[in-house]
C-alpha cells in the first residue's frame, strides 16, 4: 500500500459516487471519504482526505495490487452484500485443488455455502443470505479480510 | 425389548457390577427383571465391548474395562457437567467433525461429543488428510452453541490447545509446547491437531466444532515415511503405554474449565500459558499466508491471540497462515 496507490484510490473515489472507500491489506488499513454535494448535511463537495488507520507503511506491502474497480459496485444498493462475520482470510473453495464455491455469474440460494473465513485454524463456511446471482467477487482469494468486510455481491432480482 | 432399551441394561448391568466390584448373579437378575438367559445375553454382549467380568459361585465380578472410546467408558466417572453430557461412539466413520456437524444441525445438544476409534476420511486443514490409525489415537469433536459473537470463536481453536497442553502434560515429562494456532508439539514434533469449524449467522453462533485428532499409542512404524521424522505420539515421548480413555477425560474436564472461563473473558485468563507454551515467541519465522509469503520474528501473541510479527521493523498482526520456523 505505496503512496501511489492511496493517490490512486484517491482519484477513483473522487470520480465517482461513493462516499468512502476502505481497503485493507496486511493489517494496514486505509479509508478514503468524500462528502457528496448532494449528502444530507447539505455541504458542498469537500476533496477527499486519506485517514490512516495504522502507520502508513515505508515500503509497499507484499500483496497484488487490490481490485480498485471491483469495489464501485458496492453503490448499487440494490445488491446484498455478503459479509465478512470475522477478521481472517478470504478462501474460495474448501482446499486449495477443489472448485471455487462459487464464481461470477452463478445462481446461489439463501443459505448456500459461498466461502470460508478462516483465523487460527478456525474455519467458517460463510452463507449466502439472500437468493440471487453473484455479481461481483470482491476479494481475491488468499486475502485477508476485516470484521464486517464485504467480500461478495449478490443481486437479488437477477 | 428394543436394541436401545437393551442397550440401556448392559450399560447399567456393567455400572453395577463394577461400582460393587462383585455381585450376585441373584441380585442383578432383580434389579433389572431379567432372567438368567437374557442375563448371559448381556455378559456376552459386554465381553464384546471389551469387558472381562467373571461368572464364577454365582457372582459376577469386575476383571478389566477395555481402553476403548465407547459410550460406557467416557462417560464413567466423567468429571465434567457439560462437556460429554452426551458420548456419540463410532468404531469408525469419515470425520468425527463432519458427525458432529450433522448432529449439530439436527440440534444436538451443547456439550455432545463424537468419537471414533478411526476415521477414514480425517480432516485437516482445507481437507488435509489427518492420519487416523485405527485404536491407537483419540479422534473426537465437541459440539459448542456458545452466545458470544462469531468474531470471538477463533480464539476457541487456542483455548482447545491450551487444554490439550495442559492435558499431556498431566501424563507426560516431555516438552509440551503449542506451535500457534493449533499444534500440539511433543519435544518439538507433533502430537496433536485442532481444527475447528464454525456455523454462524451475522451475529449469532449456530454451533462450534471443535475437532481434535491425538496420536496417544502410536509407535514409529505407525507412521508413514513422510511424516517420520516430525510426528509423534504420548507413548512415545512418555515411553509408557497410555490409557486414551483416561487421557479424553482429562481433556474434558480441562477443556470445560477453559470453556467456561471462555465465556467469561476470552483468552484474558490464558495469554499467560499461550505464550508460555508457544513455541514461536522469539523465534524467526517463515509464514506463508494466503497466497503470499513473509519471514519475520516472533514478538508476541496478543489478547485476540494473534502472532505480532516483527517484519523489518515493521510489526504485522497475524491470525491465519501456515508457519514455519526458521532458526531460534
Amino acid at each position: 500500500m505505496n503512496e501511489n496507490y492511496i493517490k490512486k484510490l484517491i482519484k477513483l473515489v473522487e470520480e465517482s459516487e461513493i462516499e468512502s472507500l476502505e481497503i485493507s491489506s496486511w493489517g494496514k488499513k486505509v479509508k478514503i471519504t468524500q462528502k457528496l454535494s448532494a449528502s444530507a448535511n447539505g455541504q458542498a463537495g469537500v476533496p477527499a482526505y486519506v485517514q490512516p488507520m495504522a502507520a502508513p507503511p515505508v515500503a509497499p506491502a507484499p500483496v497484488a495490487a487490490a481490485p480498485v474497480a471491483e469495489v464501485v459496485p458496492v453503490v448499487d444498493d440494490k445488491l446484498i452484500p455478503v459479509i465478512s462475520p470475522m477478521v481472517g482470510t478470504f478462501y474460495a473453495a474448501p482446499s486449495p485443488d477443489a472448485d471455487a464455491y462459487v464464481s461470477v455469474n452463478q445462481k446461489v440460494s439463501n443459505g448456500d455455502v459461498v466461502c470460508i473465513v478462516e483465523a487460527m485454524k478456525l474455519m467458517n463456511e460463510i452463507e449466502a443470505e439472500a437468493s440471487g446471482r453473484i455479481v461481483k467477487i470482491l476479494v481475491e482469494n488468499g486475502q485477508p479480510v476485516e470484521y464486517g468486510q464485504t467480500i461478495f455481491l449478490i443481486d437479488p432480482e437477477a | 425389548m428394543n436394541n436401545a432399551t437393551k442397550e440401556r441394561v448392559t450399560e447399567r448391568l456393567i455400572n453395577e457390577i463394577r461400582i460393587n466390584q462383585t455381585i450376585p448373579i441373584d441380585k442383578a437378575l432383580a434389579l433389572f427383571s431379567i432372567g438368567l438367559q437374557d442375563l448371559l445375553v448381556h455378559l456376552k454382549t459386554i465381553a464384546s465391548w471389551g469387558y472381562t467380568i467373571n461368572n464364577e459361585n454365582s457372582n459376577l465380578s469386575f476383571v478389566s474395562a477395555p481402553d476403548a472410546l465407547i459410550d460406557s467408558e467416557i462417560s464413567f466417572g466423567l468429571q465434567t457437567k457439560l462437556i460429554g453430557c452426551k458420548v456419540v461412539a463410532f468404531q469408525s466413520v469419515a470425520s468425527t467433525n463432519s458427525t458432529a456437524q450433522n448432529l449439530a444441525e439436527q440440534g444436538a445438544t451443547e456439550g455432545t461429543i463424537v468419537v471414533s476409534e478411526k476415521q477414514t476420511k480425517g480432516k485437516g486443514r482445507f481437507s488435509r488428510h489427518w492420519y487416523s490409525i485405527e485404536k491407537k489415537g483419540i479422534y473426537c469433536s465437541i459440539i459448542l452453541r456458545p452466545n458470544f459473537n462469531p468474531e470471538d470463536a477463533p480464539g476457541l481453536s487456542l483455548m482447545t490447545a491450551v487444554a490439550m497442553a495442559d492435558t499431556c502434560k498431566q501424563f507426560t515429562q516431555a516438552s509440551v509446547q503449542i506451535k500457534w494456532p493449533n499444534d500440539i508439539l511433543l519435544n518439538s514434533k507433533k502430537a496433536a491437531g485442532i481444527l475447528t469449524e464454525l456455523s454462524a449467522e451475522k451475529n449469532k453462533i449456530n454451533h462450534v466444532i471443535i475437532g481434535i485428532g491425538m496420536n496417544i499409542n502410536h509407535t514409529t512404524d505407525d507412521f508413514h515415511d513422510e511424516i517420520k521424522s516430525t510426528a509423534t505420539s504420548l507413548s512415545l515421548e512418555s515411553k509408557t503405554q497410555i490409557n486414551r480413555v483416561q487421557f479424553l477425560q482429562k481433556f474434558l474436564v480441562n477443556f470445560e474449565n477453559y470453556y467456561m472461563q471462555y465465556n467469561q473473558d476470552r483468552l484474558t485468563s490464558i495469554l499467560t500459558k499461550l505464550r508460555d507454551y508457544s513455541s514461536l515467541i522469539g523465534t524467526q519465522i517463515h509464514l506463508e499466508y494466503g497466497n503470499d509469503i513473509i519471514d519475520g520474528k516472533v514478538l508476541d501473541i496478543n489478547q485476540d491471540g494473534a502472532l505480532l510479527l516483527d517484519c523489518d521493523g515493521e510489526i504485522k498482526t497475524i491470525n491465519s497462515g501456515e508457519v514455519t520456523i526458521l532458526k531460534n
